[in-house]
Order: C-alpha cells, then sequence, then structure tokens
C-alpha cells in the first residue's frame, strides 16, 4: 500500500499489487541447458528495454557470521572482470546512455540495465562476463568494504526510523533468516574477507541459481538467441545445500524498546503470517493482503479516518502486507504519534482497529473499494518497465510462477467478508506480535 | 512510442519539418487563459494530470510553511464534501490524487483510469478542489501537526539537516532560504485566513498550467481541461522573486550532530532554464558528479579512496538561480580529507574542463539516454512540468539532443569559470567533531 513519504525506507518486503495478464502481455518463458531461465515481455511504447538478471541469493540466504555477504558481493560485481576492468563496464553502458545499477534483498540479488532497445546485446555480453569470471581483488575489496560501511552509517546507523526497524525485524523474525538486515550487521561487514565473497560467488552465482528478465522494445525470439550465444557455455553448478533457517513458532508477544538521539517516537507493530509460498491455505495471504488495503489502502481507509483524521492520535500512519516472500514474513503496521499523543495510545488504538476486524465483518462497500483500488493499480504498474519486470523476477526467483502476478486481481476479488474476518482472528494475535518503539532521546 | 505522425506537423514548423518531434505535444489555451499541454498515450487506458500553480514556497513572506500547508489543505473540503467524503470519492474509482510543494511551485497530481464514468468522476471532483477549498479549521490543525512532525523528523536525519543549513547559508534573506515545510514558531501561527489569502492569490487561471498525458482523443483532452479550470478565476500572474545573490564571502559552518558519519555540503549559487550555460553546465556536471558509477566525484571519493558511498554534484534549476551543491558523507574522523579532496577534485574540473574522452562520453550518454525520459506516462507528464512552468521553447525537447552535441570543451570552462570564479564556497559539515 501507498506509504506516506515520512518512512522513506521501504517497509514492503514485497510488492503485492502489481499483475500482467488482463491485457494479455504475454510473458515468452526460455530455458537453457544449463538450467538458466530467461523471461521475455514486450512493452514497445517506447525504443527502450530493460534487462535484469536475478541471482537467487540474498541475505536470507545467510546465516550469522556472515550476514551482508551477498550484499558485499553485489558491491564487488562492479570490480571488473578479466575482459572488462572495473569502471570500464560502467563506461560502455553509459555511453550507449544507459542505466546500469543493482540491488540486493533478502531473497535475491538483481543486476539491471535500462538501454536503448537495440542494445540489448550489450547487456548479456556484460552478465554473462561477469557471471563467470568476476575477479575479486583484495585490494578492491579493502576499499570497497570501507565504502560499505558507510553505506551502512548512511542509511541505517544515522538514521534513528531505520535504525529502529532494522531492531523491529530482529525481533519479529526470531529463528528465521529474515532477522538480519541485508547490508549485514557492522561487524559482519567488518570481518568479511575476500576468500569468503570467492567461495560465495563460486557457490550462488550459476546459471542454473539465475533468472533473466527483460522487458521493453524487444523481439522475444532474437533475446533468446542472444541469450543462448552468451550464457549458454557456462556450465552448470551444483548448488550448495543451504541450511533452511526456518522460522519458529511464536510463544508470546515480543516487547523491544530503542532508545537513541531523536526527536520524533515510532511505533512498530508487527505479525508473523504465512505468505503465498508457504500458506497451507493458499487464500489466506490474499485476505491479509484485503485486510491490509481496508486498513491503509488509501486517504479512505479505517487508519487514516479513524486514527490520523478522527481522533488524531497519529501524525502518520502505514501498513505493509507481504505476499510474494521467499519465507513466513511479517505484517506491519507503524505510526508516528501526534503531539500531545503518546505511543501507547497509538498501539491502543492499532488494537482497536485489528479487534474491530476480528469482531465485525468488514462492509461490502469497502470490500468492493478495494478491489477498484487494485484493479486501477495493476493498470497503473503497467506504466512502468522496471515494475513489469520486477513483478516477473521477484516471483519467479523465490519458486513462484509470473502467472501468480497476472492472478493477484483475480484472488483478491474472491476474498470474503468472513475470510477477512477468519485471518484478522487468526494470525492478528498478541501471540505473533512484536511491538518496537522508538523513544527518542537528548540530539 | 508510437508517435502519431498527423501532429508534427502542424506543431513543428521552420526547422525540424523532416525531423520526428520527441514528443507529439498538442499546447493551447483554455477560454480563461490557463496553458495546456498535452501527450497523448494509448497504450494503457489511464491519465495523469498535473495542475502546476506559480504557487511555491518562495512566496511564504515570513510565514514559512504557508504554500505547503495551503496545498495541503485544498483536498481537505470542498463545497458539497469534507476530507472523508473526498477520499471515499476517489479510493472508489482507484483514483489518486497528491499534491507537492517545492520552492518555485504547488503542484496537484491525478492519476486515474480512462474508464468513462471513473475518468468524468475524477476529473469534475479534481475540479472542485481546485476551485472550491474550504479550508475547514479542524483539518488546518491536523495538517500543522503533521507538518511540525515532518519538522521534527527532518531535525533528527543530519542528511535533512545538511541540506537545509546549506539553503540557508546560501540565500540568506533570499525567499529560496527557508525549508519549504516551514518552522515550528511559524507553522504555528499559520491561520486559517492566511491560507485562504494565500489560495486566492495564487490560485488562479493565469498562475497556472495544465498537463495532460494519456489514452484520451485531442477533443477529449479539451473537453478535460476545460472541465479542470471550469470556474478558476482569472487572477493574476505572479510576478515572481529577485533573483538570488551570488556567494560573495566564504562561509564554512560546522554543526555538530550525534553519529558515526560526517555530512558534507559545498557549493554555490547556480542557475536557472533561461541561463545561456545551460548545456555547457549539464554536460560538464555530468562529468564532475552525476554519471554514475563515471563521475569525477564518484571515482575518487568513493572508488579510489573508498570514503564515501556516494558523492555527486548537482545544479538544481530553479527560476530564480537555484543552487549547485556538491553532496557526500563520510565517516567523522575522514571529514576532512574528504571535505579537501572534495574541493581539489572540483578546482581541479574548473580549472581544466573535460578530456576529449570525458566530453565524448558524456555526450554520448546525454543523447543516448535520452528516450529513457519518456518511457513512461509519468515520466512525460513529470518532463513537461519545467517547459510549462518555466515557459522553455516548444521545440525544447527536439533541439536538445543537438544542443548537447554542439557544447564544447572551451563553453564549459568557461561557464564553470563564471559560477566559480565570481563567487565564494559555502561548505555545511554536519557531524561528529
Amino acid at each position: 500500500m501507498k506509504l506516506k513519504k515520512i518512512f522513506y525506507f521501504c517497509i514492503i518486503v514485497s510488492c503485492f499489487y502489481f499483475s500482467s495478464a488482463v491485457f494479455a502481455n504475454k510473458v515468452h518463458h526460455y530455458t537453457l541447458k544449463n538450467g538458466l531461465q530467461l523471461f521475455v515481455k514486450v512493452d514497445r511504447r517506447a525504443p527502450v528495454v530493460i534487462s535484469q538478471v536475478w541471482y537467487k541469493v540474498g541475505s536470507s540466504y545467510e546465516s550469522l557470521g556472515i550476514t551482508g555477504i551477498s550484499h558485499a558481493l553485489e558491491h564487488m560485481m562492479f570490480g571488473g572482470t578479466k575482459k572488462y576492468s572495473s569502471g570500464e563496464l560502467a563506461k560502455i553502458i553509459a555511453e550507449h546512455g544507459g542505466i546500469h545499477n543493482a540491488f540486493t534483498s533478502y531473497d535475491y540479488t538483481v543486476y539491471y540495465q535500462e538501454l536503448p532497445a537495440k542494445d540489448l546485446e550489450l547487456s548479456f555480453q556484460l552478465e554473462s562476463d561477469r557471471m563467470s569470471n568476476l575477479l575479486l581483488l583484495e585490494k578492491r575489496f579493502g576499499k570497497e568494504k570501507e565504502v560499505i560501511k558507510e553505506e551502512r552509517r548512511l542509511r541505517t546507523d544515522n538514521e534513528p526510523q531505520a535504525a529502529t526497524y532494522e531492531r523491529f525485524l530482529a525481533a519479529a523474525n526470531i529463528a528465521s533468516s529474515y532477522h538480519h538486515p541485508v547490508i549485514g550487521w557492522m561487524n559482519d561487514i567488518q570481518n568479511l574477507n575476500v576468500s569468503d565473497l570467492r567461495k560465495w560467488y563460486d557457490e550462488m552465482y550459476a546459471p542454473n541459481n539465475a533468472i533473466i528478465v527483460v522487458v521493453g522494445d524487444v523481439v522475444p525470439k532474437q533475446a533468446y538467441e542472444l541469450v543462448k550465444k552468451y550464457f549458454g557455455p557456462i556450465k552448470i553448478k551444483k548448488l550448495p545445500v543451504l541450511k533452511p533457517q526456518k522460522e519458529v513458532p511464536p510463544l508470546g508477544k515480543r516487547n523491544v524498546d530503542v532508545s537513541i538521539p531523536a526527536k520524533l517516537p515510532i511505533l512498530f507493530m508487527g505479525y508473523n503470517v504465512p505468505v503465498l509460498k508457504t500458506a497451507k491455505q493458499s487464500w489466506q495471504p490474499y485476505a491479509l493482503v484485503v485486510l491490509a488495503a481496508i486498513l491503509d489502502g488509501g486517504s479512505s481507509a479505517r487508519l487514516e479516518k479513524e486514527i490520523v483524521r478522527g481522533k488524531r492520535i497519529a501524525a502518520n500512519v502505514g501498513v505493509g502486507c507481504p505476499l510474494y516472500s521467499r519465507l513466513e514474513d511479517i505484517f506491519v503496521l507503524v505510526g508516528v504519534p501526534n503531539k500531545n499523543h503518546t505511543v501507547d495510545e497509538l498501539k491502543q488504538a492499532f488494537l482497536k482497529e485489528i479487534e474491530k476486524l476480528q469482531t465485525t465483518l468488514v462492509s461490502k462497500q469497502e470490500l468492493a473499494k478495494v478491489k477498484a483500488q487494485v484493479i486501477a493499480e495493476e493498470v497503473f504498474s503497467k506504466d512502468s518497465l522496471s515494475d513489469q519486470a520486477y513483478e516477473i523476477g521477484s516471483l519467479e526467483s523465490v519458486g513462484l510462477s509470473w502467472r501468480d502476478g497476472g492472478k493477484f486481481v483475480s484472488r483478491v476479488e474472491k476474498i470474503t467478508p468472513h475470510q477477512v474476518q477468519q485471518v484478522a482472528k487468526k494470525y492478528l494475535v498478541p501471540k505473533r506480535l512484536t511491538v518496537t518503539i522508538l523513544t527518542p532521546e537528548e540530539i | 512510442m508510437k508517435v502519431s505522425y498527423v501532429l508534427f506537423a502542424l506543431l513543428f514548423a521552420a526547422g525540424n519539418i523532416f525531423a520526428k518531434p520527441v514528443l507529439p505535444i498538442r499546447h493551447w489555451q483554455t477560454h480563461n487563459n490557463v496553458q495546456v499541454y498535452f501527450v497523448q498515450a494509448k497504450q494503457l487506458p489511464m491519465l495523469d494530470v498535473r495542475a502546476v500553480f506559480d504557487a511555491g514556497s518562495r512566496y511564504d513572506g515570513q510565514q514559512y510553511g504557508l504554500a505547503a500547508l495551503t496545498s495541503s489543505m485544498l483536498n481537505e473540503g470542498v463545497n458539497t464534501l469534507n476530507a472523508d467524503q473526498i477520499a471515499e470519492k476517489f479510493d472508489n474509482i482507484g483514483a489518486q490524487f497528491s499534491a507537492n510543494t517545492s520552492r518555485d511551485m504547488s503542484i496537484l497530481s491525478l492519476r486515474c483510469l480512462t474508464k468513462k464514468p471513473i475518468l468524468n468522476s475524477a476529473v469534475s471532483l479534481f475540479n472542485k478542489i481546485i476551485t472550491q477549498p474550504t479550508f475547514p479549521q479542524d483539518a488546518l490543525g491536523r495538517l500543522k501537526n503533521q507538518a511540525l512532525a515532518v519538522i521534527a523528523q527532518q531535525q533528527q536525519s543530519p542528511a535533512t539537516v545538511a541540506n537545509k543549513t546549506f539553503f540557508e547559508n546560501l540565500y540568506k534573506d533570499h525567499p529560496y532560504a527557508h525549508s519549504i515545510v516551514g518552522k515550528k514558531e511559524t507553522v504555528n501561527k499559520i491561520t486559517q485566513q492566511d491560507a485562504q489569502q494565500f489560495y486566492k492569490k495564487y490560485y488562479s487561471a493565469k498562475n497556472m498550467s495544465l498537463i495532460l498525458v494519456g489514452d484520451v482523443s485531442l477533443k477529449k483532452a479539451h473537453d478535460i481541461a476545460a472541465k479542470i479550470v471550469n470556474k478558476l478565476p482569472g487572477g493574476n500572474k505572479a510576478s515572481g522573486q529577485a533573483l538570488a545573490n551570488p556567494v560573495e564571502k566564504k562561509l564554512v559552518q560546522k554543526i555538530n550532530f550525534p553519529g558515526t558519519q560526517s555530512y558534507i555540503r559545498v557549493g554555490c549559487l547556480g542557475i536557472n532554464y533561461q541561463d545561456p550555460n545551460y548545456y555547457p553546465l549539464l554536460v560538464g556536471n555530468y562529468i564532475l558528479g552525476k554519471g554514475m558509477l563515471i563521475s569525477r566525484l564518484f571515482l575518487k571519493l568513493r572508488q579510489q579512496h573508498g570514503l564515501t558511498y556516494s558523492a555527486k554534484s548537482h545544479f538544481l534549476l530553479l527560476q530564480e538561480r537555484g543552487p549547485f551543491m556538491i553532496s557526500l558523507q563520510t565517516k567523522n574522523e575522514s571529514a576532512t580529507k574528504a571535505l579537501k579532496m572534495t574541493k581539489q577534485v572540483l578546482r581541479e574540473f574548473v580549472h581544466f574542463g573535460l578530456t576529449p574522452q570525458e566530453l565524448a562520453s558524456a555526450k554520448k550518454y546525454l543523447l543516448g539516454s535520452f528516450a529513457l525520459k519518456f518511457d513512461s506516462n509519468a515520466k512525460i507528464a513529470n518532463a513537461l512540468i519545467p517547459l510549462a512552468f518555466y515557459n522553455l521553447p516548444e521545440n525544447y525537447f527536439d533541439t536538445y539532443k543537438q544542443k548537447i552535441d554542439a557544447v564544447t570543451n572551451s563553453q564549459i570552462k568557461s561557464a564553470f569559470q563564471k559560477i566559480m570564479g565570481k563567487q565564494k564556497l559555502v561548505t555545511v559539515l554536519v557531524g561528529g567533531a
């Protein structure tokens, strides 16, 4: 759901309101002999193409002691290969007018270029080369490690809301590997060395552990031929069997306090919930999505109406509902109390709204509103090549199907008021709850 | 992009008859003098609207935060509907409304499907918000509290404190100096009447441009535009402010802030869109500090020395001349070193300009990436904002490439030397000792 600008960091672990099938934009799927998968979607609105390589590795694949290694490796993937020195890669893409970047998340690491359509081949040249020929140099890593530490300081250590959110996730996720931050704990970053990265790279960066997504002004068959040409020769690897790090059932409510220099308090409340991948009953995660929309789908939704405008307890509120995560995840409510109101009042207000959902069925009008919003959002999301590519990649790289994206609207439309009540009663309960409160210390 | 070839012959006359326009822009005036810019985009059944008003925070006077508060109040009540009802109406049709204020402008945005009942409903409500806001007293109180929360949040973010301090020191008494959201003391004092007066003065037809991008015919676009501005009084065109003054005295501002990083801002007065050096500065700055992974600042500060995650330089183009600002952040222990290095990079750049390879690279990027600016309705709508607001020539997009191509290194040097040579630098450091 649209979270207000006051919360600058992304609370939603997985986006859930993108789709593709209604306007029949077919996704072409190819698989190479070495296991590499290619997904191509045609969108000819501009002579532009987005090409992404998704590696099925992220922070949720990491165990304690090496947190942040996937992100560190992402940094080092710009360090050069035998063929393209570091900087040369960036220069080539830039000289073609392209954008060139990457990001690491919990469940995947993604390298992408946005290029004039005629230069798609360039993306494959570069990505195929660094998929197997990356130079991991000690000296370079020495510098890059410092850069990563600076990034941690910038994004988390010196931003009180982000620092609080990090502690919130560490408490809400008990045994699950969503417990630790993508960038890693500072001490773990400090103790990474090049041979650790080399091992991670050798093990996890394989064609059979990767997916390529291409969206834009492209001819699918041509893209396939190019991918075969550049990635075909790369050998399949035997992937390591990583320990599962499964979440344990919560045994009770968790409370975490954060006291650091800040000006504003903030409240996070999180409930351990199933996602599409883990739910025994596949309608339940969608019912949670609908529930989230009823609470915070727009300015007329319950939290804005009751808590922000009505009782004025909050200056700002937000809800995040995971749907496409790889593992069980957290349903999040966040809020900043208004002056003259306390965090505790805000917490009580949130709990009251949850209780309402448990005791009273949501109205047909509210459900109709959610449906209208979801249908509109589906169209809007197609106004972005990268959103469309992101949907395909984020689904396929966690073991879901790109088709799940197209089914989103119809699955949401099927949710009944009783089902919303059921998931509220089953999952939004004290036993599954983690509360984290930032109490400001003087700056 | 599927360009409608029928249109370009009407639009682009002398000089460009054989060139395909980058964007098929249709431009007209409504009966009450609102300039409308329309680009048809048939790919998706949706419409994006930007109502751009010359109503930015530069007109706050001493009431810092007034412009921002006024724009945020517009959808809090209209003649027949309260905030809850307005929100409900938009949400029921999946339409998205937002208001945003910057230093020069206030922009009201709408995104909706083009299905007839939805479109009609959204446009009608959008018109009401523009023409009949009621500024309910209780909503004002609530929005003031939200503004105070934003102010507090800015105070706890060292990066934001650095930006704020930079603007204050660069602009001093000029209306660009203060924070757009205002200060606690000034926001608290804003009254319903203040907001109403601000609205009356600046939200008028002569002070407005309208941008439409989406899947509607030209005729329908005319119709929509007329509906959006229906009953909006003519008013007067706002007169802008005086140009900001160049920095005469070197200024270094250090602010102690808890934390492990120092946030560095270095800069001086920059330019507006009308500046004759606009293109040389654009090309030059790409190499100095904008080009991702390849700029001088990135290569020296991050790549070579590992001192920072990001180091950038930027010309913000505001009407009364926006800032030129370099920004980076580094652990406290490296602050002095990083600042010294940054100034050295800047000095060398201003003195020598670009190497021939850098100039070629910069042009290749700026020319090659041009199409990427228009690959979505949202991007097109946003690209039209400066065209509409700053009265850029209509062939701005069509002449862009040739103007970039024509830039020489001597022009770049001369442009940067003109800016840096006649000014001193403002330096801000926020962080630990």
